[in-house]
Parts: structure tokens; C-alpha cells; sequence
């Protein structure tokens, strides 16, 4: 899911900056004490989760955990995930600097918005959280392949071969992560509730 | 809360382990390679996992001036080769680009001319022993009575030796392709946690201020 250098134009490069600062902004405001711990143990599991390679589908997949970064930490998902895709960028080669800020629109975004969508269900108990839980993680991953195809036609690829490589290998991608995504939800619920605030 | 975020530290963290010791730890992204093997240019193009990027676009551009000088496509098996382009092209780069966001490149420096003009000492003439070696090799043409003329053996040499290059040529590319260490992954996540503890310090001090 990572854009690799060269290939976006620049107004899009720039559109992807200005959408990750400000969601970064945002998100920054929002961690305050208690969950600066919380922040830099998911953007360390997001940082080593694309290490994990999925050896399904047609192409190139790898997890992404866009779902559960988007239900623990809300806002804050887009300072940790900005964080990650840096220094997967440097130390991985994954996308590059220049793409940072669309690489980062793409991940957060949905992450963000899947996990405000289920918000109130997660709160609860039973079959309800667990469906909640693997939706989130299914649709961030889904609404990011989507994101990422819209952005490559911006660029010059044409929509539906992009969206159709883009989504079709991540089809597996989503049904495994809403599945993580659940596990660790029911678990957190459990173990640990607060983090789930 | 303290044990609880203990327990969630250790949980994350054998996560983090797990992932550094999976076996595929590669960069996600386009690899590719490429080598020269006498007049042509070989390639090689695949994902992380090992899988062969098949029929995607490759182009070929000038490093100096970036101008389009041929555009291929891979095979079955994600290879790719092309001759060398006409006129003097001191640096090629090579463009591989799947359609799906990935595209990775790839700078070849040409080894001058491809057959040097003939320099070799002027010595004693090639004895037969070594005829009879390197005829597997040879044309039946270059052979002229007992002996070679100097221009042919120079070129026989040219091409057997540029054969057997081209396997150290593939490997030495190979090498060059960076890939993601234990070292990498770890520094990653050190970088991380003090980035924590940097934050953690901000916000204390200005607990501290108020």
C-alpha cells in the first residue's frame, strides 16, 4: 500500500502534505499523557506489521492494522502513522519522503473514519463489538485500496485497472485484518478496557 | 493501570519479534535488477515475496539526458532483456512500473564498446592445445589454417568471456539491492520508543510549568 516515489504528480503530492499536517496537528493535540505509551507501542506494531507478507492474492500484500491504529487511537492515528511511514521510508525504502504525506492520507484517513463509523457499537458487548471490530478493520483497508486507486488515476492510470489491481490484492488483506482487528479488540475489551476509550 | 500497561508492552513487543524473525522479511516494494551480458541487457523484476512481476511496462532512458530510448515488457517468469540501444550512451537507466502504485528503477553504467579494438601483445602464435579447448566456443569461421588471425581470437575472448561474466554480473546486482536487516527493523523501533520518551518529556515539563 505504499506509493513508491515518482510515480504521483505534484499537486497531489502536495494535497496528501497539507491533508496529513493537519491531521497530524489534530492528532497531536489530542494524546495527552496517559497515552503517549499506548501511541508509540501501536506505531511500533504498524511500523514492523508491513514486514508480514501475505502470500495470497496476485500481487505484493502485507498487513497494514490501518483498522485497530483507527480504534485505539483515533486522531492520534495520523501522528503514528506518519512516524512509521518515515522511518519505513528510511529504513525499509518503502514509498520515500516525498510521498510521505500521501502515503500517510491514505492509511489514516480511512483508518480514522472506519473506526468513527463503528464508534458506538465497539462500546459494546458481544456479537455487536465483534462485528464492529472486524468492520473496522475490513473497511480501513478497503476504503485505503480505494483511496489509493483514486489517487493513482489523479496521477495517470487509468480508475478501474488501478482500482481493480489495487483492491483485488488486497481482498485478502482485509478479510485478515478485520479478523486481527476483532481478536484484539475482544482482547483489549477484556485485559485492558481503557485503551479502547 | 500500571500492570495492565505492562502486559500490553510485553504483548506488542512479541508481536514486534515475531514480525522481525517471519520469514519474509523484505521491503515491499518492486525489486528489480539488472546486468549487462555482452551487447544485451538482462533484467529481472519481482515482488518482495518472491513472485515474478509479469507483462509490466519497462522503459529504457538515457541517465543523462532522460531521453525515452526503447520500452519493453517483462515475461512469465518477470525477465526482460534488450540490446544494447544504438549511439553513445555512457549510463541507461531502467523503469519498471506495475500499474499499482509500485515502480522501482534501476542505473546501469555500459562497459564502453562492446568489442574492443584488437590490443593484444604481439607474441608467439596461439599454440593448437588451445584451439581444441576453446572450440566448443569458436565460430567455425574465424578458424583460418593453423593459426587464428589476432581480430577473431580477440572477439572470441570478447564474447566467452562476457558469458561467463554475466552470472557474476547478475550476482553482483543482486548484492547491490538493499534489503531489510534485523539491524533495520530494530533501530526502527528504537527510534519509536524515544520519540515516546522525547514526547513524554515535552508534556512533563509543561505539567511541570503549570
Amino acid at each position: 500500500m505504499h506509493i513508491s516515489e515518482g510515480v504521483l504528480s505534484p499537486p497531489i503530492l502536495l494535497g496528501g502534505g497539507v491533508l496529513t499536517v493537519v491531521g497530524t496537528a489534530i492528532g497531536l493535540k489530542s494524546i495527552d499523557y496517559e497515552r503517549i505509551m499506548t501511541v508509540s507501542l501501536l506505531t511500533a506494531t504498524f511500523f514492523v506489521a508491513s514486514l508480514i507478507h501475505v502470500p495470497l492474492g496476485p500481487g505484493n500484500v502485507h498487513l497494514i492494522m490501518g483498522g485497530l491504529m483507527g480504534v485505539v487511537l483515533g486522531w492520534s492515528c495520523f501522528p503514528a502513522i506518519l512516524v512509521a511511514l518515515f522511518l519505513q521510508a528510511i529504513f525499509f525504502h518503502y514509498g520515500g519522503l516525498m510521498v510521505l504525506g500521501v502515503n500517510t492520507t491514505i492509511m489514516a484517513l480511512p483508518a480514522l473514519l472506519s473506526s468513527l463509523l463503528f464508534k458506538s457499537w465497539l462500546k459494546r458487548n458481544g456479537t455487536r463489538q465483534k462485528i464492529a471490530a472486524f468492520g473496522a478493520g475490513f473497511l480501513s483497508i478497503l476504503l485505503s485500496a480505494l483511496l489509493m486507486a483514486l489517487v493513482l488515476t489523479l496521477s495517470d492510470t487509468g480508475f478501474l485497472r488501478a482500482a481493480q489491481l489495487v483492491v483485488v490484492a488486497h481482498i485478502p488483506v482485509m478479510i485478515i485484518e478485520g479478523l486481527i482487528t476483532m481478536f484484539v479488540v475482544l482482547f483489549l475489551s477484556k485485559v485492558q478496557p481503557e485503551f479502547l476509550q | 493501570m500500571k500492570k495492565t500497561s505492562i502486559k500490553f508492552a510485553v504483548i506488542c513487543l512479541s508481536l514486534a519479534l515475531f514480525c522481525c524473525f517471519a520469514p519474509q522479511c523484505f521491503a515491499h516494494k518492486l525489486r528489480l535488477f539488472a546486468w549487462q551480458e555482452g551487447d544485451q541487457i538482462l533484467g529481472e523484476s519481482k515482488f518482495p515475496n518472491g513472485r515474478a512481476a509479469k507483462n509490466i511496462g519497462v522503459r529504457v532512458l538515457d541517465n543523462t539526458d532522460k531521453s525515452q530510448l526503447l520500452t519493453t515488457q517483462t515475461d512469465e517468469s518477470g525477465n526482460f532483456s534488450f540490446s544494447l540501444p544504438q549511439g553513445n550512451h555512457s549510463q541507461l537507466e531502467i523503469v519498471v512500473d506495475s500499474g499499482d502504485g509500485h515502480r522501482a528503477s534501476w542505473r546501469i553504467d555500459l562497459a564502453g564498446e562492446t568489442v574492443p579494438s584488437a590490443t593484444l601483445p604481439q607474441s608467439k602464435p596461439v599454440q593448437p592445445e588451445t584451439k581444441s579447448e576453446s572450440a566448443a566456443v569458436a565460430p567455425k569461421s574465424i578458424c583460418s589454417g593453423q593459426g587464428w588471425d589476432e581480430k577473431s581470437l580477440t572477439a572470441l575472448l570478447e564474447t566467452s568471456l562476457e558469458k561467463k561474466l554475466g552470472p557474476i554480473r547478475k550476482e553482483l546486482a543482486e548484492i547491490r539491492e538493499k534489503k531489510v536487516t534485523l539491524q533495520d527493523i530494530l533501530s526502527g523501533i528504537g527510534y519509536i520508543f524515544g520519540l515516546a520518551g522525547l514526547a513524554t518529556y515535552m508534556k512533563y515539563r509543561k505539567n511541570v510549568k503549570e
